[in-house]
C-alpha cells in the first residue's frame, strides 16, 4: 500500500545531537505511523531520552530534520502543543501546587480538556486532589502527570519511561488506560520503556535504538516473524565459516554457531548451512530476546 | 523565600531613604555608597529568580524539571518569561522607587564647599551653580574666618535618587542579561563581574577633585531627567526582549 506523508505522525531524517563532543544521537531516522502504539526501546545511554526530547520540542537537533504532526518540534506553537501530550522520564511537577490546583491550572490551556476523564482516573488511581504535589510519592506524581497528558485529548502521546516508578498493579492500570484510550480516541502513542513485557503487551510497532542509531523500526508482528535465531551445529566437526546476510549477532562455540538475523528467505539459511557442512534449526525469539541480541555490543 | 527577599528589599530601601535626611557630602562621595548599597538585596533576589524561573541549563533539580513540565504544556513561553521577569523587576525596583518617592519629602541638599584652596573652592562652586538647576550659594554658619559656604541644590536629593535608580537598575538588568545570555558554563562570571563593576564604580566615582565623575553624572541627570528615564525604559525593553528570546530558546538538557 502506498503510504502518504500525512500517515506519519513523527518523521525524522538523519537527526544527530551531541553534548560537549559526546554523540547522543547519530543519524536517527524514524517514522511513526498515525494511530500506532510505538514502543521505543534502547539500553541506558542509547539516546532514547535525547530523541524524545527532540520530538517533544525541548531540545534542538545538532543536524538533520524532525517533524512531529508536520511541524518542527522546537518551533511548536501553543496550538501545536495542545495536540501533544508528554510525560517526561524524570517528571517533576511544580511542587507548590495541590493536585487540584495543578489540574485547574493546566485545564485552562486546553480547550478539549476532559474533566470526566480526570475525575475517573483520579478515582481509579486513588489520588486525593487536595494533597500537595510535594506530598505525593514519585509513582503518584507520575500518575498525575499521566492524567494531565491524557486529559488534554492529544493526537500524539509521548511517554518516556512512564511506568518506571510504578508498582505492578499501578503499571497494569496504567497500560490498561493507554489501551482504552487508543481504542476510544485513537491517538498515536510513542512510548519508551525498559519493561519489555509492558511494551510487548501494548505496542504494535517497535523501534530499537543502539548507540544513538535506530537499528530496528517495524511492526511488532513483522519483527517477531522475521527476526530469529539460527543454530548451526555439527556433531562430528567444528562448524565452518557461516555467512548469513543481515545478521545482527553471531556467537561461535566449538560445535555450534548461533546467529541472530532477519530471515526473509529460509533457503538462504539452508544454503549457508550446506556451505558450512552443518545442520541448522530456527529458534523463535521473544521481544526481550530480540532486544538483547540487537542491543548487545 | 520570596517574601523574605521582598521584605529585605523594602528594609534596604527605607534604610537608604532615611539616609537622605542627612546634610552632608555622603551621597556625593561615590557611586558605591549610593547605587550599590541597594544591590545587596538584588543579589539575594537574583538567584531566586534565576534558579527558580529562568531555567538555567546545567542546573539540576526541581527548577529545571518543573520548567520542563511548563515547556511541554501548551503555555506560551514568552508569557511565562514576562510574568516572572515582571515580578523580578518590580521587586528590584521597589526599594529604588521608595527612595525616589521619599526624596520629594526633602528634595534639597546642602553641599559644603571645600576650603583647602580658594581656587578649588571657586571651581567647585561654579560647577554646582552652572550644572544644577536652581542651585544657589548659602552663606550661613560661617566660621570665624567667614569662609564657610554651602551650595544648595533644590532638587539634589531627587537627582541622587534618580541616579541611584538608574545605576542600580542598570546593574540589575546587566546581572539578568548575564544570567540568561551567557553560555551555561560561563554563568559563574555573574557574581565576580558584579563585584568588579561595583568596585570599579567606587573608584571611578570617588574622585577627590571636583567635579568627580559621579557629580558630572548627577549634573547630567539633573538637566536631562526625562531623557535619562526614557533611556532606562528603552534599555529595559531591549534587555527584556533579549532575555525573553534567550528564555524561549532554552533547551531542557538536564
Amino acid at each position: 500500500m502506498q503510504t502518504s506523508k500525512n500517515d506519519y505522525v513523527i518523521e525524522t531524517d538523519r537527526v544527530s545531537r551531541s553534548f560537549k563532543g559526546t554523540i547522543a544521537l547519530n543519524n536517527f531516522s524514524l517514522r511513526v505511523p498515525r494511530g500506532s502504539i510505538y514502543g521505543f526501546l534502547g539500553r541506558n545511554g542509547s539516546g532514547k531520552t535525547t530523541a524524545i526530547k527532540i520530538l517533544a520540542g525541548l531540545i534542538k537537533p545538532s543536524s538533520g530534520s524532525a517533524r512531529v504532526l508536520g511541524r518542527i518540534p522546537f518551533e511548536f506553537t501553543t496550538d501545536d502543543r495542545q495536540k501533544i501530550g508528554y510525560v517526561s522520564e524524570k517528571q517533576i511537577l511544580p511542587v507548590s501546587f495541590s493536585v487540584k490546583a495543578l489540574i485547574a491550572f493546566c485545564a485552562q490551556f486546553y480547550p478539549q480538556w476532559d474533566h470526566d476523564l480526570v475525575r475517573r482516573l483520579m478515582e481509579r488511581f486513588r489520588i486525593d486532589p487536595r494533597r500537595k504535589i510535594s506530598a505525593l510519592s514519585q509513582g503518584t506524581q507520575r500518575q498525575v502527570a499521566f492524567i494531565l497528558a491524557l486529559a488534554q485529548k492529544p493526537e500524539l502521546l509521548i511517554l518516556d519511561e512512564p511506568a518506571s516508578t510504578l508498582d505492578v498493579v499501578a503499571r497494569r492500570e496504567f497500560l490498561d488506560e493507554i489501551l482504552a484510550l487508543v481504542r476510544q480516541d485513537g491517538p498515536t502513542v510513542f512510548i519508551s520503556s525498559h519493561i519489555l513485557s509492558d511494551i510487548e503487551r501494548v505496542a504494535d510497532h517497535i523501534g530499537i535504538l543502539v548507540d544513538g542509531t535506530l537499528k530496528i523500526s517495524e511492526p511488532l508482528d513483522e519483527l517477531s516473524e522475521t527476526v530469529k535465531q539460527i543454530r548451526f551445529h555439527s556433531l562430528t566437526r567444528p562448524v565452518g565459516q557461516i555467512s548469513v546476510p543481515g545478521a545482527f549477532r553471531t556467537v561461535r562455540s566449538e560445535n555450534e554457531v548461533l546467529v541472530t538475523a532477519r530471515i526473509k528467505d529460509e533457503s538462504v539459511i539452508a544454503q549457508a548451512a550446506r556451505d558450512a557442512d552443518a545442520q541448522y534449526e530456527i529458534i523463535d525469539l521473544t521481544l526481550e530476546d530480540i532486544f538483547v541480541e540487537i542491543s548487545r555490543r | 523565600m520570596l517574601w523574605g527577599a521582598l521584605g529585605l528589599s523594602i528594609v534596604y530601601g527605607f534604610m537608604f531613604a532615611s539616609e537622605l535626611e542627612r546634610d552632608h557630602m555622603f551621597f556625593l562621595s561615590g557611586i558605591g555608597t549610593s547605587g550599590f548599597l541597594l544591590m545587596i538585596p538584588f543579589i539575594s533576589i537574583n538567584p531566586l529568580f534565576l534558579h527558580g524561573n529562568y531555567g538555567i541549563q546545567g542546573l539540576k533539580g526541581h527548577a529545571v524539571n518543573s520548567l520542563e513540565f511548563f515547556f511541554s504544556k501548551a503555555i506560551n513561553r514568552a508569557s511565562i518569561f514576562f510574568v516572572k521577569a515582571g515580578a523580578y523587576l518590580m521587586l528590584s525596583l521597589l526599594p529604588l522607587l521608595v527612595i525616589w518617592a521619599y526624596s520629594y519629602a526633602k528634595p534639597d541638599i546642602r553641599i559644603e564647599l571645600p576650603y583647602n584652596t580658594q581656587e578649588h573652592r571657586e571651581t567647585t562652586k561654579q560647577f554646582y551653580l552652572s550644572h544644577f538647576t536652581g542651585a544657589y550659594v548659602q552663606k550661613d554658619e560661617q566660621d570665624k574666618e567667614g569662609n564657610k559656604f554651602w551650595v544648595v541644590l533644590p532638587k539634589g536629593q531627587v537627582t541622587c535618587a534618580v541616579f541611584t535608580l538608574v545605576w542600580a537598575f542598570i546593574g540589575t538588568l546587566l546581572f539578568q542579561v548575564i544570567g540568561l545570555g551567557f553560555p551555561p558554563g560561563m554563568r559563574w562570571v555573574c557574581l565576580p563581574t558584579f563585584f568588579a563593576f561595583m568596585l570599579l564604580s567606587n573608584v571611578w566615582g570617588s574622585s577627590l577633585k571636583t567635579p568627580s565623575h559621579y557629580e558630572v553624572g548627577l549634573a547630567w541627570i539633573d538637566q536631562h531627567t526625562p531623557l535619562t528615564l526614557l533611556g532606562l525604559g528603552l534599555l529595559t525593553i531591549l534587555s527584556q526582549l533579549y532575555c525573553c528570546r534567550r528564555f524561549v530558546n532554552t533547551e531542557i538538557t538536564s
